[in-house]
């Protein structure tokens, strides 16, 4: 059974569209925690593979209000007014989506969902919006930040190992290549050797970062963040370096909680790692007071 | 609510209470309409990535003075439920719906239609049942390549070849897992049935980015029995099959369209 869904029209003349999953309740009771879901960069409000709409739905069941958002000029939403950028403006957008669901719902507090370029967007509304209590990031590509050159690089050499170590070398057809003389051999070699002798990491960029000086000023505030990352992905790299943490070793650490999806692409596409987020999920939804 | 200068934009929900269908209403900012047209999506991963194109075209058709109404199926996008249907007709029955109310908001009798891949296949059908009054767009139905399953199973195995890790297999035997979507084998096959006969447009643009033999035969019978039945190439190749991170929009395939369907018949 679907569950009553409204539509918003927010912004400007109306421009930005988002749809309501709304759950049954007596006006009497508290609504408590609303949820918001991003845009996965230019994928619709019903998100990749449809898993805001499943999402949303859910946690409508459990009694959590949760509203699905076109940014300006994505999905069905009106472009935007003016030459504000996309990073600029659509924290904005997030906190009048916030708005509209407190409006229509009665939530006072939010958990906030993105993936991809909604995470770093969801990162920013949370830093700049007190009423947001619990933010969900799935393979967040980068944060407050764009990370330096010298960063890019090293990830994208682990990146290419992981490649190498998981796909090539067990592909005929990457052997045939090589033998061929049409890849580049050294190259792969030191990304192999880059995996399994990885030098240590910088210790004093990460503390001094504003990213890192984010996720602090989260954890004052007691935001909890729950890290949804495809395993191999780029955001799990980039989050080891960013804030110098090795998150192989430990699943929970202070309001961080990582959650490792095997064998996922970033967008979540096969659906053993849809169910398995919406398992969590669940769990997640119950929780939520 | 205003979008582009030259359109009105009203998202909306459609059909009856236990089946409520997602739909955007374009019309032209001035108001006045002489023809209009629903847009029937593509589904599962090719509904995300039509999606731009599609929303596109209709602000093309209301720039050109058209109405037109995009909607999602049942069980996709922003529309209630959460499954697919075993068989095609329900999804038929949410065209159908999505035409009544195009013919009552635009107070036209002769509605046409545009359908992207599977929304192609259920515009034919629909049109079977009862003609469209206006043009019908049939854009890259999955007659190419073996057909739909055939399609589906290559999408999968070129997403999995993409993976570092093979994603543990399901025990649904009733469904075939396609980048992100559970299809039912039911409805695979339905899809497949036989091109059903007869005329379902006064006119009719088959587009295919890859000529198909069914989609010849099937123009050449229409031709035959004194349908206006043409064929367009498209040039900006299978948009529905790209990354929508592209955000690529067909501008030279939309133009044709709205030509096609503005045209005198």
């Amino acid at each position: 059974m679907t569950p009553r869904e409204d539509l918003l029209r927010l912004g400007a003349e109306g421009g930005l569209i988002g749809v309501a999953s709304l759950p049954e309740r007596d006006a009497s009771s508290p609504a408590g925690v609303g949820v918001l879901f991003l845009n996965a960069g230019l994928v619709p409000r019903s998100g990749p593979s449809r898993l805001w709409v499943n999402l949303a739905r859910a946690a409508a069941r459990s009694g959590r209000p949760a509203l699905r958002l076109d940014f300006s000029g994505i999905g069905d939403s009106a472009p935007a007014a003016g030459d504000a950028r996309f990073e600029q403006r659509s924290p904005r957008e997030a906190r009048l989506a916030l708005d509209a669901l407190a409006a229509a719902a009665g939530c006072e507090r939010f958990v906030v969902a993105g993936l991809c370029s909604g995470a770093e967007i969801a990162f920013k509304t949370a830093l700049a919006d007190r009423r947001v209590v619990e933010i969900v990031l799935i393979n967040a590509p980068r944060f407050l930040e764009e990370p330096s050159e010298e960063l890019v690089q090293r990830l994208e050499r682990s990146q290419a190992a992981r490649y190498y170590w998981r796909v090539a070398l067990r592909n005929p057809a990457s052997w045939w290549k090589a033998l061929r003389g049409n890849a580049d051999v050294k190259g792969i070699l030191r990304a192999i050797a880059a995996r399994m002798w990885p030098r240590a990491r910088p210790a004093s960029a990460p503390s001094r970062s504003a990213d890192a000086r984010a996720f602090d000023q989260l954890a004052e505030r007691g935001v909890k963040i729950r890290l949804v990352i495809s395993e191999g992905d780029w955001a799990q790299d980039y989050l080891e370096a960013i804030l110098g943490v090795d998150f192989r070793g430990s699943a929970v650490r202070g309001n961080l909680e990582l959650l490792v999806l095997p064998a996922a692409d970033h967008l979540l596409t096969p659906l053993a790692a849809q169910e398995r987020l919406r398992t969590a999920f669940d769990g997640w939804c119950a929780n939520w007071r | 609510m205003t979008s582009a200068s030259h359109e009105r934009l009203d998202p909306l929900f459609i059909g009856p209470p236990t089946r409520r269908l997602f739909a955007c209403h374009h019309a032209p900012s001035n108001g006045a309409a002489v023809a209009g047209t629903v847009i029937a999506p593509a589904v599962g991963h090719e509904y995300q990535r039509g999606h731009r194109a599609l929303r596109c075209l209709a602000e093309a058709l209301a720039a050109s003075g058209q109405r037109a109404l995009r909607f999602d199926f049942a069980g996709v996008g922003d529309s209630s439920l959460d499954r697919w249907p075993e068989q095609l007709d329900p999804w038929l029955a949410d065209l159908d719906v999505a035409r009544k109310e195009l013919e009552l908001r635009a107070r036209l009798s002769r509605v046409g239609c545009v359908g992207l891949r599977v929304g192609a296949i259920a515009a034919l059908r629909c049109g079977a049942k009862r003609s469209w009054g206006g043009p019908l767009v049939l854009w890259d139905p999955p007659w190419s390549g073996g057909g739909l399953r055939a399609q589906l199973e290559s999408a999968q195995a070129d997403f999995l070849a993409s993976l570092h890790a093979t994603p543990p297999a399901r025990a649904d035997a009733d469904t075939l897992e396609c980048v992100g979507f559970a299809w039912p084998r039911g409805l695979i096959a339905d899809l497949e049935a036989p091109t059903p006969h007869g005329a379902p447009a006064p006119r009719v643009l088959l587009i295919e980015a890859t000529p198909s033999d069914r989609g010849e035969a099937w123009l050449e019978t229409l031709r035959a029995s004194g349908c206006s039945a043409a064929r367009h190439a498209p040039r900006g190749g299978r948009v529905w099959a790209e990354d929508v991170d592209k955000g690529l929009v067909p501008a030279e395939d939309i133009a044709r369209i709205v030509q096609f369907l503005t045209e005198a018949p």
